[in-house]
């Protein structure tokens, strides 16, 4: 019989510290109350969206940090500022719309208006009616607005942080990521191709730790292998910077790559041989970088930045509570892409999304791992792939370096 | 010019705002001393608010919704959010009676 029992679980960290996992973490409410405090609204730097989201004066969007309701908008002299989507009397989210185009946002409860910079126009019965009630004499509406947070804007992307006594915005990312960011969101003026949205009924970090999992990608993933567009023995480079905090993965690709079949795709699949897509222009990307490169990165803790062939994605992680999330995709280009170039990066998003021919499988598998843990919150999980401490930067796939270097960089922060 | 009688002269004093409706428009009576000035009544800003029920204080009407300010001799808004001025109406007072023209004013 179990030592443990749900209700005396002690919620410890077991002795094997680098390569075991308690369960727990992904069930506790507790525990993801702290994470909030701790990361998403601790001394970190989180995605909130694309400058061409909100393109012109008036232009808003409704987003996410953490649990937390933000807006993205762009002020009528053409300022982006990011908001907590509060209003300052009663705490209503002001604005209940994915995106629009205001001249006001107006919150629904007592109608307090605010200019999109954040500044209180007005409310409603300020002086009172009839000579009765109102504001009091000293009532400055200057005093009164939504807050507004630290921002930092590079290459077209806008990201804010709760706190003003963290890092800036490029030292938190650290040159490693700075790197493969500038790469593709390179001021060139980028263009909106569209969201997809699910729920995922998972705790946030074990989708952290499928984005730091390549072990699971090219078994889970049977698309990549039968297609050609990953094989094993092809170099991945991975990478845990800034003492674990954020990951990036990268790999050559050539146009040839796929279909070509080995005996190495031959083993790793257990598909029949024969399948065949219609079209096979969905895996022969267009080398537009000029380095044959796929890449991506964990900008921990709210985005994994994609660009797989000619996709380029934000994956927005959003936790809701405990043992749920939501994952906002957005898709995009630049603004000066041709129609065939546009039609390719549409063509391959349907590779990702909720119903994506790759990453329908991880939100599948994902949900169905959190109804585990959550029924055996005593459950020890073993990482010990590729060795039993932190090897990296890593070539191959076959290894779980970075969920160690993420979990070793996790306790040092959260104090486990 | 055609006129339209709708207030009595006692009905307009200083510091009030008179609220009348002529042939369907919204029209604000107000008097300071010898000036008597009838402007829109309806702040341009949002929402189809009466100005009348508002803050009058130096020759300005304060919206009572979000406190757009509008000076009530030449409807000129004077602070936002409103970005509009409000109509001016021509009038005059004879006899006991006030009337306005819409003239102009369609």
């Amino acid at each position: 019989m179990a030592e443990d029992t749900q209700t005396t679980l002690k919620k410890v960290w077991p002795a094997e510290r680098m390569t075991r996992l308690p369960a727990w973490i992904y069930s506790d409410p507790e525990l993801f109350t702290r994470e909030m405090d701790t990361f998403f609204f601790g001394k970190t730097w989180n995605y909130i969206g694309l400058e061409c989201e909100v393109p012109t004066p008036g232009s808003f969007k409704r987003s996410w940090i953490g649990t937390k309701q933000v807006l993205l908008t762009r002020d009528k002299d053409g300022e982006i500022h990011v908001l907590e989507n509060r209003c300052a009397h009663r705490g209503t989210p002001v604005c209940w719309k994915q995106a629009g185009k205001a001249k006001s946002l107006m919150c629904p409860y007592h109608q307090w208006t605010y200019n999109l910079d954040g500044s209180l126009q007005g409310l409603p019965f300020m002086r009172g009616t009839m000579g009765k009630g109102g504001m009091p004499k000293d009532f400055d509406r200057k005093d009164h607005k939504m807050r507004k947070l630290r921002m930092a804007r590079r290459g077209g992307v806008v990201w804010a942080s709760f706190r003003d006594d963290g890092p800036d915005f490029e030292t938190y990312c650290g040159p490693d990521i700075l790197k493969l960011y500038d790469r593709h969101c390179n001021g060139k003026p980028l263009r909106l191709l569209g969201y997809s949205r699910q729920l995922l009924p998972i705790n946030w970090k074990v989708y952290i730790e499928n984005l730091r999992d390549p072990y699971h990608a090219t078994i889970l993933h049977a698309f990549f292998v039968t297609f050609g567009l990953f094989r094993a023995e092809v170099k991945l480079h991975t990478d845990s910077p800034e003492g674990g905090r954020h990951e990036l993965a990268s790999t050559q690709y050539s146009g040839d790559t796929a279909k070509q079949e080995n005996e190495s795709t031959k083993q790793m699949t257990n598909l029949k041989s024969g399948l065949e897509l219609e079209d096979m222009s969905i895996v022969k990307p267009i080398d537009e970088l000029k380095d044959g490169a796929l890449a991506n990165f964990n900008l921990f803790p709210s985005v994994h930045v994609q660009q797989h062939a000619n996709i380029f994605s934000m994956r927005h992680i959003i936790p809701k509570d405990v043992n749920s999330m939501e994952l906002a995709w957005t898709q995009f280009g630049y603004a000066d892409d041709d129609a065939t170039m546009q039609k390719a990066r549409l063509k391959q998003a349907n590779l990702i999304g909720p119903a994506g021919l790759v990453s329908i499988e991880d939100g599948e598998v994902l949900a169905v791992l959190q109804t585990g843990v959550n029924a055996y919150p005593e459950g020890i999980q073993v990482l010990e792939m590729g060795g039993k401490d932190v090897n990296l930067p890593s070539d191959h796939y076959i290894h779980e370096d970075l969920l160690r270097a993420f979990y070793q960089f996790y306790r040092r922060e959260m104090g486990l | 010019m055609r006129w339209i009688e709708i207030a009595k002269s006692q009905d307009v004093v200083d510091d009030d705002a008179v609220a009348r409706e002529a042939e369907g428009v919204c029209i604000a009576l107000y008097r300071q001393g010898s000036d008597l000035t009838a402007i829109g009544n309806i702040c341009p800003h949002m929402g189809n608010v009466f100005l009348s029920t508002g803050w009058l204080e130096d020759g300005a009407i304060e919206c009572p919704l979000h406190q757009a300010r509008f000076d009530i001799r030449t409807g000129k808004c004077l602070s936002g959010p409103a970005e509009e001025d409000v109509p001016v109406f021509p009038v005059k007072e004879e006899d006991g009676r006030i009337f306005v023209s819409l003239d102009g004013h369609g």
